[in-house]
């Protein structure tokens, strides 16, 4: 059996609760993260510790040693970062760890900040899609161009699972329930099925 | 000028954990957690961020940590500023409990 196992699943910014919903369970199953990514994470098979998890968004930190001081005093072990912006962090699980031990945002006013710095990127994205979509199915119709529509459907995918995603965030913080959400991992083998569908007929 | 915000839990029990003494992160949320009776424990997340913004508005900063047995380096320092924002709330919170009071009574409450 191989010591290290990598997972090409992948999360929008609005799922990240659902990632580290699966990174705990991950880890009680004996596959601990080691390095997490936006396309690929590392985990390594091991069955003698059980981690909790905490994801945070934050592109641009001020004071990086202030920072990870401030999570290593509560016992948070700093994994890595993406390019992007997410920040990993484990905790070894214990029984008298409380709910509290456990988050690193205690307050919704905290919370709410970290949220709003990519919630203001999904609501950019959940306007500029929709804008592509029908510039591009709209080409591609009266041009009689098919890589052009496929791709016009690509952005309309993309419009589609962002515009749900503004959608769920904006009514969960309402206090109402969800709409149907569309997970990133189901979307994207679609859109790159398309990508290199409509780059084959631009060369043939 | 509108009137200041009210100060959330997070942001109140920093400051006034201050009030006494500079303190680092992890002082400041454990006297948090005893002064709430164990209702209030900042989260990392949450502490980085308030102190950041409480940094950014001169309400509280940085000093260094001259004690040599902790090997911390960072304390937080409460400002004139913050003080008085501190004191203010503190008025807002009173005016809000004599209203009930008002209302209610003594016992009500």
């Amino acid at each position: 059996m191989k010591d290290y196992v990598i997972s090409h699943k992948l999360y929008g910014a609005w799922e990240y609760e659902k990632e580290v919903e699966d990174l705990n369970i991950s880890s009680s199953n004996g596959l601990q993260l080691v390095k997490g990514g936006c396309f690929h994470s590392k985990f390594k098979r091991d069955q003698s510790v059980r981690y909790i998890y905490q994801l945070d968004y934050n592109p641009r930190i001020a004071d990086k040693t202030r920072y990870f001081e401030m999570f290593e005093e509560q016992g948070w072990v700093y994994i890595n970062s993406t390019f992007n912006g997410w920040h990993y962090f484990k905790k070894e699980f214990s029984d008298t760890l409380s709910a509290e031990d456990m988050v690193i945002y205690s307050d919704r006013a905290s919370l709410y900040e970290m949220q709003n710095r990519w919630i203001r990127l999904v609501t950019i994205l959940s306007i500029f899609y929709p804008f592509m979509a029908v510039l591009y199915l709209f080409m591609g119709i009266s041009h009689q161009e098919m890589s052009l529509f496929l791709e016009g459907i690509v952005f309309t995918l993309f419009s589609i699972t962002f515009l749900l995603a503004f959608i769920n965030v904006k009514r969960k913080r309402a206090g109402k329930e969800g709409i149907i959400n569309i997970p990133l991992q189901i979307v994207f083998p679609f859109i790159l099925i398309l990508l290199v569908a409509s780059i084959i007929l631009i060369y043939i | 000028m509108l009137k200041n915000e009210p100060l959330t839990e997070s942001y109140f029990y920093i400051l006034l954990c201050l009030y006494e003494k500079a303190n680092h992160g992890y002082g400041i949320m454990q006297e948090a957690e005893r002064l709430s009776e164990g209702q209030v424990k900042i989260g990392s997340g949450t502490m980085y961020g308030a102190t950041g913004n409480m940094i950014k508005k001169g309400w509280i900063k940085e000093i260094e940590n001259l004690n040599p047995e902790d090997k911390r380096k960072r304390l937080y320092e409460l400002t004139p500023i913050g003080k008085s924002v501190l004191l203010e709330e503190i008025i807002r919170l009173k005016r809000l409990v004599e209203g009930a009071k008002t209302v209610m009574g003594e016992e009500g409450i």
